[in-house]
């Protein structure tokens, strides 16, 4: 599907300096607890926040009935307002000191205002934390002249109006690759774009820190028909575009994305294809191991992944992992780390008579099954035909199980059932449901 | 989470110093948050800030202390402590199936006595 030596990689591993080890471990250390328990809605726990995300924060009376706690940083200045009598918020403003003031605080739908909302519909300071993460990061890297006098810089990207343009690139991109899925920008009071299908999020599209602070990050748009970097001197640094998926249960082909690009992944557990169905023989016909993978990085020209990355995610949720559930085949657990290459370890006669089946077969045949195995039933459906090698292999008296069993082989891209019935990963969201129709029927 | 209805003395004082409340921040104010708050002092100034770790943990140290000793001086306490929730829920469902059993022997006693009686 993909192929791996063809990407451009855009990440080279970088280990911080000695001396920076401690503070980043205590860096780690405090994001942890951040993120475990920021706290009840209090302003102290608010400007605690603020100052280690590195925002100067103040606050002012401004009347005798409101208090205004301020917090600023190159880019953002956001006003709370809170009642003094019971501390709760009253308004929330958000401002950009850069030439961007377009920039959209507010959810998708009801129009509800993110801050204000994170400060007063939740019992703690989880959504606040978030968004304020998501907005300091888009600070701390945005390359853009703040002050004046200095001499203009050349390399410049507004990582706020990139993040508020990419939607509309995105729904050209999907239009011209034919992908159906909806893009919303900030849902349930959290900063981001979403990927929908029928109005349930399947990913997410977002701007965040790496751990290699000089890595490059280059203004990507879609203009007429392709991912273009319009100029070089777009550019800023330490953040990247990310791709996470919400389906915990996501798999790739090992092989189909460079290492360095999967952000949250697991070599050591790979999907072990194992048929528990007595009634079907399965042949294992994957070129490649399936590994856990929900997170990618897809700056710069990686973005061109995302269309194969959703192509394929439509296909795994979809079809693959349907499919492989019917056959009763359950991911791993965590720890099991064997790996099987023979498709089928049922023990029934009829699986054992049809085992010549069972055996991996090489790409190149692309799913065409070999005559010698084939099998069909004869058009009034009573007597089963058999090939040679069946008949021959075949113990002489009748098993108890009557129905012919159709052959089902699966590989990455395509699924065969029996010799008729084919499915590949290129083909329709309607095409790829009549297939699954057409197989639980066999199956079950 | 903070219900005020603890009718145990010591465990009421517990909860008091243990579950944070917005309203009367101050005295009960959260663990974590000032954990966070104290990390980053370090790491924003190793040198000068050597003692704010030290204080914002003594006085959750001087907290917990609390708690043990209210926990050491009260038998029913611990008691109440020694099972969790759903324990606790499952003791009293074994309690009452218990006297259930007992309640039908006293009734099955009772029908003999009287039975005895008429004879």
């Amino acid at each position: 599907m993909i192929h791996a030596e063809a990407r451009q990689r855009s990440q080279t591993p970088h280990s911080p300096p000695m001396s920076d080890a401690y503070a980043e471990t205590l860096g780690q250390m405090i994001c942890l607890l951040q993120e475990y328990k920021p706290g009840l809605v209090t302003l102290e726990n608010i400007t605690r926040l603020c100052k280690t995300l590195k925002l100067e924060s103040f606050t002012d009376n401004i009347d005798n009935e409101t208090i205004r706690l301020s917090t600023a940083s190159k880019i953002i200045v956001i006003d709370m307002d809170f009642h003094k009598s019971d501390k709760q918020v009253k308004d929330v403003k958000l401002v950009l000191a850069s030439n961007f003031d377009n920039f959209n605080y507010y959810n998708d739908g009801d129009n509800g205002n993110i801050l204000f909302n994170s400060l007063s519909c939740f019992p703690n300071l989880q959504t606040f934390y978030y968004n304020l993460r998501f907005l300091t990061t888009l600070d701390t890297h945005s390359n853009i002249e703040t002050e004046p006098g200095i001499a203009a810089k050349r390399e410049k990207l507004d990582l706020f109006k990139y993040f508020t343009e990419l939607p509309e690139y995105l729904r050209a991109y999907f239009k011209d690759i034919s992908i159906d899925l909806d893009i919303k920008t900030n849902v349930d009071n959290r900063f981001g774009v979403y990927l929908t299908h029928n109005d349930k999020a399947v990913a997410q599209v977002g701007i965040e820190e790496c751990q290699d602070h000089d890595h490059r990050f280059y203004e990507f748009g879609y203009r007429s028909s392709g991912w273009i970097n319009e100029s070089p001197d777009n550019v800023t640094t330490g953040v990247i575009l990310t791709l996470q998926f919400y389906d915990i249960n996501m798999h790739i082909p090992k092989e189909a994305i460079p290492h360095d690009l999967l952000l949250d992944w697991d070599a050591q557990r790979p999907y072990t294809i194992v048929n528990h169905c007595r009634s079907t023989p399965v042949s294992n016909d994957f070129t490649s191991t399936l590994v856990p993978a929900t997170k990618f990085n897809i700056s710069n020209e990686n973005i061109e992944l995302l269309g194969e990355l959703l192509q394929w995610a439509g296909w795994w949720q979809q079809i693959l992992h349907p499919v492989l559930q019917i056959i009763k085949c359950p991911a791993p657990a965590p720890g099991n780390e064997t790996k099987r290459r023979s498709s089928s370890n049922s023990t029934t006669i009829s699986a054992q008579r049809r085992s010549s089946a069972t055996r991996r077969r090489r790409s190149s045949q692309k799913g065409r099954r070999p005559s010698m195995n084939e099998s069909s039933m004869v058009k009034d459906g009573v007597v089963p035909e058999f090939s040679l090698s069946e008949v021959m292999s075949q113990p002489v008296l009748e098993d108890e199980d009557p129905s012919e069993p159709v052959d089902l082989a699966l590989n990455e891209e395509y699924i065969q059932l029996g010799p008729g019935s084919r499915c590949d990963i290129h083909m329709g969201v309607h095409e790829w449901q009549e297939f699954l129709t057409k197989l639980k029927g066999c199956v079950a | 989470m903070a219900s005020s209805s603890l009718s145990n003395a010591s465990l009421a004082q517990i909860e008091a110093l243990l579950v944070p409340n917005a309203q009367s921040s101050g005295q009960s104010s959260e663990f974590i948050p000032q954990l966070y708050y104290a990390l980053h002092q370090v790491k924003k100034d190793p040198n000068s800030s050597v003692n704010s770790l030290e204080t914002a943990t003594s006085s959750i140290r001087h907290r917990l202390k609390q708690c043990k000793s209210h926990i050491a001086e009260s038998e029913e306490c611990r008691a109440l402590l020694s099972k969790t929730p759903e324990e606790w829920e499952a003791a009293l469902r074994q309690r009452q199936k218990d006297l259930a059993v007992k309640q039908q022997v006293f009734a099955r006693l009772e029908r003999q006595i009287r039975d005895l009686g008429d004879h």
